[in-house]
């Protein structure tokens, strides 16, 4: 099955390691990922202080896979929600569709709502589906714990026909355990990653990352795993910041995408999942795991 | 601006927000994670804007120390969506370049002239396992080209794009 390949401006401009091993284990498992020239921001950035330049852009780029006769699947939680958001107004409301569409004429683009966007969680479970992951592990990950963070905006609204359950979510748990590994619930596991707060105040977004991690290390999981680039920018990347600025200096927690693990079950090796770009300390877990 | 007119601009910035419908039972502060750290309440917020006393919201920093989260929205037994209720106030103190983080100028500057946020940087690429000589480097420094990675994806006309982004941005209203 083809897809509207959307990495999003956070994965396309520095969270390669998501991209890399998403474009090295889709197409094993049948997932065709289409690039797409001319794709824009999602627009989510923008929403707080202009819902309508949101709107734009969101269709902007609904329109451009709908010229393609496309879906997109987006590697991002809140680009996928910007798609779905703002597919669900435009739905709703002809008279702000036909505005929307007189600003996309300018670049010769008309959005119609044929084209929707998935979210990972959906592509790995309703179209790619669990018999056929499991059935591509080649070298279970047998021996470690794993904790899940699926981030906010892979929940919530959940009048949005969203991936999962908004208060019990299982799908990453499903996945876990079908690639060998354990997880197991913990009570902070739908907390906020708080990198909404990044650009009001960035300390607060680094002492909510903090007890985040803070939890999972205390729950004594091995690694971490994500789906969205956003909060694993947090997470992964900003583990020394959150270390300076609360004051954990025993924080130390591996943070590794689902596309990561998925392809280390699949057999696959350290670079060609992109596992030497992570920041955070990964290879305590590739040493468990016997990959290095 | 009187209430009133405050009142109808909030109502006609699109989202679901619904402030006339809370009873005020602060499910919404009481799962908001940012109330741990300030005196932010999305339910005090709202009662705020039943009130009709928005003025003070719209100058205030408060509405910006949300973490958008959507908790709030989520789980609101009416239909409040008070994150709704935020955004829409955002907007309003943004249109009337009242109290607004100035990094947003920053962010629309950088989407209008390349279509993104950001342009790709250069990250680090550690070695696993890390080399046993201390004193060398654990890591180098790699782009998309040197990742095998395709060039990262922008708008082809990008001067349409930006005049089309810039009348969105003026337009917010039904």
């Amino acid at each position: 099955m083809k897809f509207a390949f959307y990495p999003g401006c956070t994965v396309q401009s520095e969270q390669y390691a998501y991209e890399i091993s998403a474009r090295r284990i889709f197409p094993r498992l049948g997932i065709q990922l289409i690039d797409v020239e001319g794709f824009s921001c999602c627009g989510y950035p923008l929403k707080n202080v202009s819902v309508s330049a949101w709107f734009y852009l969101a269709a902007r780029n609904l329109a451009l896979a709908e010229k393609l006769g496309l879906d997109i699947f987006s590697l991002c939680n809140g680009c996928n929600l910007s798609f779905c958001e703002v597919r669900h107004y435009l739905e709703r409301d002809p008279t702000l569709k036909e505005r929307i569409n007189s600003l996309l004429s300018i670049e010769g683009l008309t959005y119609t709502g044929n084209a929707k966007s998935l979210h990972i969680l959906q592509i790995l479970r309703e179209i790619i589906g669990i018999e056929k992951i499991r059935a591509a592990v080649k070298t279970p990950l047998t021996g470690i714990k794993l904790a899940t963070h699926y981030g906010c905006h892979a929940l919530r609204p959940s009048k949005l026909e969203m991936p999962d359950d908004p208060e019990d979510p299982q799908s990453l748990e499903e996945l876990i355990e079908a690639l060998g590994a354990v997880t197991e619930d913990y009570p902070e596991r739908l907390d906020c990653c708080g990198q909404g707060l990044a650009m009001t105040t960035g300390k607060t977004a680094l002492a909510i990352s903090g007890l985040k991690l803070r939890a999972v290390q205390d729950h004594k999981f091995d690694g971490l795993v994500t789906i969205c680039p956003f909060c694993t920018k947090m997470l992964d990347a900003k583990q020394n910041a959150i270390k300076a600025s609360t004051g954990q200096k025993d924080l130390s927690m591996p943070v590794i995408y689902i596309t990561q693990v998925l392809g280390l079950a699949m057999g696959m090796k350290v670079e060609e999942l992109g596992l030497n770009l992570n920041l955070s300390p990964v290879g305590e877990t590739l040493k468990k795991l016997g990959k290095i | 601006m009187s209430t009133d007119d405050l009142n109808s601009s909030l109502r006609r910035i699109p989202g679901d927000h619904h402030p006339e419908y809370c009873h005020q039972c602060g499910k919404c502060s009481s799962g908001c994670p940012v109330a741990n750290f300030f005196d932010f309440r999305p339910r005090r917020i709202v009662a705020m804007v039943q009130l009709g006393i928005i003025e003070e919201l719209l100058e205030s920093e408060d509405i910006w120390k949300c973490a958008q989260c959507l908790a709030c929205k989520e789980r609101c037994p009416r239909d409040v969506a008070p994150y709704d209720v935020i955004q829409a106030l955002q907007n309003l103190a943004f249109k009337r370049n009242l109290v607004f983080p100035k990094d947003y100028s920053v962010l629309i500057n950088s989407i209008l002239k390349q279509g993104v946020i950001q342009k790709p940087t250069r990250v680090r690429i550690r070695k696993h396992p890390p080399p046993r000589d201390k004193t060398k480097r654990a890591f180098k420094f790699g782009d998309r080209t040197s990742l095998r990675l395709p060039k990262a994806k922008k708008p082809a006309e990008i001067a349409k794009f930006a005049i089309a982004l810039k009348k969105s941005l003026k337009g917010d209203e039904k």
